[in-house]
């Protein structure tokens, strides 16, 4: 059996051994049963005496009888009990390991099997829910992270870089625990995630004592407000699987409006890849200006239009920095970035 | 009961099988009941009798009782999962052959959630149908009736007592224990629902969670809700486990009575002495028989569910069926929107309304909407997925109707965003579009799609896996694949659905110059909203809401200052803004 089971296994020990207990005393009712039912059958058959003389012995075979069943009733409870215990253990501990992974670990293909693990898995108390939690942070996390959003992974320290330093203001960041960094640090990721609640408690995951007022200029500064006025409970609408879906453009208004709302020094922001509807480009990038004044801003970005107003664009290129500088800079430089202008230069005017 | 009977009906076939393992199971329990009597018997039977040769008879049939248990145990077992595996493929076969032509269309409205896969749960539910519910109750019957009759034959009283106490054990106490049990059951179901949807949540919004250091909160949230989880499981197990107990009291109840009214009898001298623990431990072995039936009032419950649900699905209508004798396919493919008009569902809003346009050889046309609605709906339409609510779609001048729906799609290749990546080498995943390809063409088709340096770069070549045990594709690999395999396929009718929106702009030129090489010779219809290149297009068509709102070629929708225009101002702005 999995030694991690077997750990699971030792917070219901008290009930487990309990279950075993009563069923030996059960057994040993049976027993006694038996011995009162051998006497009824030698009275009656060989010794010939009648009902009313072996009545005593059968009120005793009753009494038996009832304790028996009264013991495995009580060892039915407790085994239900103790595999309940077990089961909801495997699920927190599984749960909490999961966001002590981190999301480079449950981003992406794995999410799937990882949300089933956690539920159907520990439902059937799987040997397969072993195979998660034995595992290190870093050697999980260094074959997956790769491509710009490394990046951010590096620095919202989701990963730790393998070699060389990230220092904010002198100081490395991985000198600080990781929730305090994150503190300073507001992300807007490329597909954010709306939790089972209202728009309300979504905006509220950046601070959730924040006001209804709080919540709402956040939303405002986000080019939020329009949508969510026309959602049916506007606030107050159920978001998620089971409630009103949003478009992608919505989602990342959301993702905006909570970093309004938490008013990190720090923002960082993942430009979604696909397209929008023109018209949720424009909002966002409104709101993005609006965001970024007066706060140090990492984009990783996928729209011209974005890079050219950043004051330094660093080009990456298989992982490395081939090129920084302003956008100017860098068309002068005449090389990989100004070959990528060209080609946006293509679109017919 | 209909349902139960209609899944009933799939033992039909298997009839002699279903007779032989219920035979054996009621061998298995007789053969129980068997060797507790005659073992009592010969022991009663040897206080009285000092020679043991008169005996022999009796204790073989303990010998053979012993035996036999064993042997038919192993027997029923080996029929009855035998069986169970055989009605499981026909369940999976059936289901799928019934679902096949409803496919996707009905099953679109599944994709929501995990309806997917639930179905298939169901699917495996229904093998209970037999091993749990079938075989057991009428084993249960079958020995209940033979315990009746035997008892009987030693005074009506006590058979009587005894087929009480059966009745009692195998029906009256599973329906007290269900009809306690309901409301705590849908209340555990609620809450491990809302448990496990709190789980997903938090695992799928793990970055964002962290993020804004909230992930203790949902570890607090997924506690509380454990703990609720507990405490109504805990008190559940009051009342499933009294199921096991009260059943164990019946069987001792029913021994007692058997015993009380049995001893009149003989002190009487009406049953000889020596049957008095055989009778009684006649009582005791065949409550085997009714053990199982608390779970088979718990599986009734699940499989009557399951197959309802099953039911539901296959009873549609599939929305499109080939026509009895499809004509051949024309030569020539172009294809025609005559008026065509969309709805999902009767009160739905239209989908698509009054949409006409010509896909000919050689032409390319574009379809630019900004919300992207319409999209899907357009290509299913053409792969015949649904047909038209009104209007015609004529394809080599007839109504595609009058096609085989294989024939169509065949004609038409899709080049889009969400193409599926099988678990297998670069090569099957090519393979796929045209089994009888060579090396040389997947090479050239893979050249055109941009993916020669991908290839190159990967140790295995051609034979290197891709999808989840393999190499895992960027959202622009995936893409250049789906274009690489309909290059393949070299249908004359081409659907890109936004071919380039995961590329860089360099790789989407080149991209771009390999495919317009090819259309030359075939009909091409773009779906975007990135406005590139649409000079090169024959006619573009801008849908809003379904409708077609402008149509024109570029210069001429540049210059009348609508829908298009807006468009390309609103592009501009994001990729020249300074």
């Amino acid at each position: 059996m999995n030694r991690d089971l077997i750990r699971a296994v030792r917070s219901a020990r008290v009930l487990l051994g309990l279950t075993v207990a009563l069923g030996l005393l059960a057994a040993a009712a049976t027993i006694v049963q038996l011995v009162f039912l051998s006497k009824v059958v030698n009275g009656v058959f060989l010794e010939g005496v009648d009902l009313g003389e072996v009545g005593g012995l059968l009120f005793l075979l009753l009494g038996a009888s009832l304790l028996r069943s009264c013991l495995l009733w009580v060892r039915e409870v407790a085994a239900q009990w103790g595999a309940a215990r077990v089961k909801s253990e495997l699920r927190e501990r599984l749960f909490a390991h999961v966001l002590c992974l981190g999301p480079s670990y449950t981003v992406g293909e794995r999410t799937g099997e990882l949300t089933t693990t956690a539920t159907e898995g520990v439902e059937k108390l799987d040997a397969y829910v072993g195979r998660y939690l034995p595992q290190t942070l870093l050697s999980v996390l260094v074959p997956l992270i790769s491509g710009k959003s490394t990046l951010v992974n590096l620095l919202m320290r989701f990963a730790d870089p393998e070699s060389g330093t990230i220092r904010a203001n002198g100081l490395e960041i991985i000198d600080l625990p990781a929730k305090a960094w994150r503190e300073n640090l507001a992300l807007v990721p490329q597909r954010p995630h709306l939790f089972h609640g209202s728009v309300l408690d979504n905006i509220c995951l950046a601070r959730p004592g924040a006001s209804q007022d709080e919540v709402e200029g956040a939303a405002e500064l986000a080019g939020a407000t329009g949508f969510i006025r026309q959602l049916p409970d506007g606030f107050d609408t159920q978001i998620g699987e089971r409630g009103a879906r949003l478009s992608g453009g919505e989602a990342q208004r959301i993702a905006i409006a909570r970093a309004f709302l938490k008013g990190a020094p720090v923002l960082v922001m993942d430009e979604p890849t696909s397209s929008l509807d023109p018209e949720s480009e424009r909002l966002i990038r409104t709101a993005l200006e609006r965001l970024a004044s007066g706060r140090t801003v990492l984009v990783v970005a996928h729209r011209l239009g974005t890079v050219r107003r950043a004051d330094r664009i660093a080009v990456l290129d298989e992982g490395r920095l081939a090129e920084m500088g302003t956008h100017e800079e860098l068309i002068q430089h005449g090389s990989l970035y100004s070959s990528l202008v060209n080609a946006y230069g293509r679109v017919p005017a | 009961m209909k349902t139960f009977l209609r899944l009933v009906g799939f033992l039909k076939p298997h009839l002699p099988r279903v007779m032989l393992a219920v035979l054996l199971g009621v061998a298995t329990v007789v053969s129980n009941v068997g060797l507790l009597a005659t073992a009592a018997y010969v022991i009663s039977a040897a206080a009285l009798v000092s020679f043991l040769g008169a005996l022999v008879i009796p204790i073989y049939l303990v010998r053979i009782f012993g035996v036999s248990r064993a042997g038919a145990r192993y027997a029923e077992r080996l029929v009855s999962h035998n069986l169970t595996f055989g009605l499981l493929a026909d369940f999976r076969t059936w289901f799928y052959t019934r679902l096949d032509p409803l496919a996707p269309a009905r099953l679109l409205r599944y994709r929501a959630g995990d309806l997917l896969s639930r179905i298939v749960q169901d699917v495996e539910e229904l093998q209970n149908v037999y091993l749990r519910i079938v075989a057991p109750v009428t084993v249960a019957f079958v020995t209940s009736l033979l315990t009746f009759v035997l008892l009987y034959s030693f005074g009506p009283p006590l058979a009587f007592a005894a087929l009480g106490c059966l009745l009692v054990a195998g029906i009256g106490v599973p329906l007290l224990v269900k009809s306690l049990v309901r409301g705590l059951g849908q209340r555990q179901l609620e809450l491990r629902g809302e448990l496990n949807a709190r789980i997903v949540d938090g695992i799928q919004g793990a970055q964002d969670l962290i993020a804004f250091g909230r992930e203790e909160d949902q570890e607090h949230a997924v506690a509380t809700l454990n703990r609720k989880l507990d405490t109504l499981q805990g008190r559940m197990a009051f009342i499933t486990g009294l199921q096991n107990a009260l059943g164990d009291l019946l069987m001792n109840l029913a021994m007692l009575s058997v015993l009380v009214l049995a001893i009149p009898l003989v002190s009487g001298g009406e049953v000889r002495g020596v049957y008095l623990a055989f009778l009684a431990l006649v009582v005791l072995g065949s409550f085997e028989a009714v053990q199982p039936l608390g779970t088979a009032f718990q599986f009734l419950g699940r499989s009557i569910g399951a197959g309802e649900r099953l039911f539901e699905i296959v009873d549609a209508e599939p929305e499109v069926r080939d026509p009895a004798q499809p004509l051949p396919l024309p030569g020539d493919h172009k294809l025609e929107f005559d008026g065509v008009c969309f709805r999902y569902g009767t009160g739905d809003r239209p989908a698509l309304e009054d949409i006409s346009f010509t896909l000919e050889r050689g032409k390319r046309v574009a379809v630019v909407e900004p919300s992207g609605a319409g999209k899907s709906t357009l290509v299913g339409l053409m792969v015949r997925f649904w047909n038209p609510t009104s209007g015609r779609i004529v394809l080599g001048g007839h109504d595609v109707r009058g096609y085989a729906q294989d024939d169509v799609r065949g004609l038409i290749g899709v080049v889009s965003q969400d193409t599926h990546v099988f678990n297998d080498t670069l090569r099957a995943n090519l393979l796929l579009a045209r089994p009888q390809a060579t090396d040389d063409d997947l090479r050239r088709a893979l050249t055109l799609a941009q993916l020669s340096g991908l290839v190159e770069s990967l140790p295995g070549g051609l034979e290197s896996p891709l999808g989840e045990q393999g190499l895992k594709l960027s959202g622009g690999e995936r893409q250049r694949l789906s274009m690489a395999r309909t290059l393949l396929k070299d249908a004359p009718l081409l659907v890109l659905d936004e071919p380039t929106a995961n590329l860089d702009p360099v790789t989407e030129r080149r991209l771009l110059d390999a495919v317009y090489g090819l259309t030359r010779d075939r009909a091409t219809l773009v779906f975007t909203h990135r406005l590139v290149r649409m000079e090169e297009m024959d006619e573009i068509l801008v849908l809003d809401a379904g409708r077609i709102v402008e149509r024109g070629t570029h210069s001429e929708l540049e210059s009348r200052r609508g829908m298009y225009h807006r468009m390309l101002d609103a592009q501009r702005e994001l990729l020249l803004a300074s």
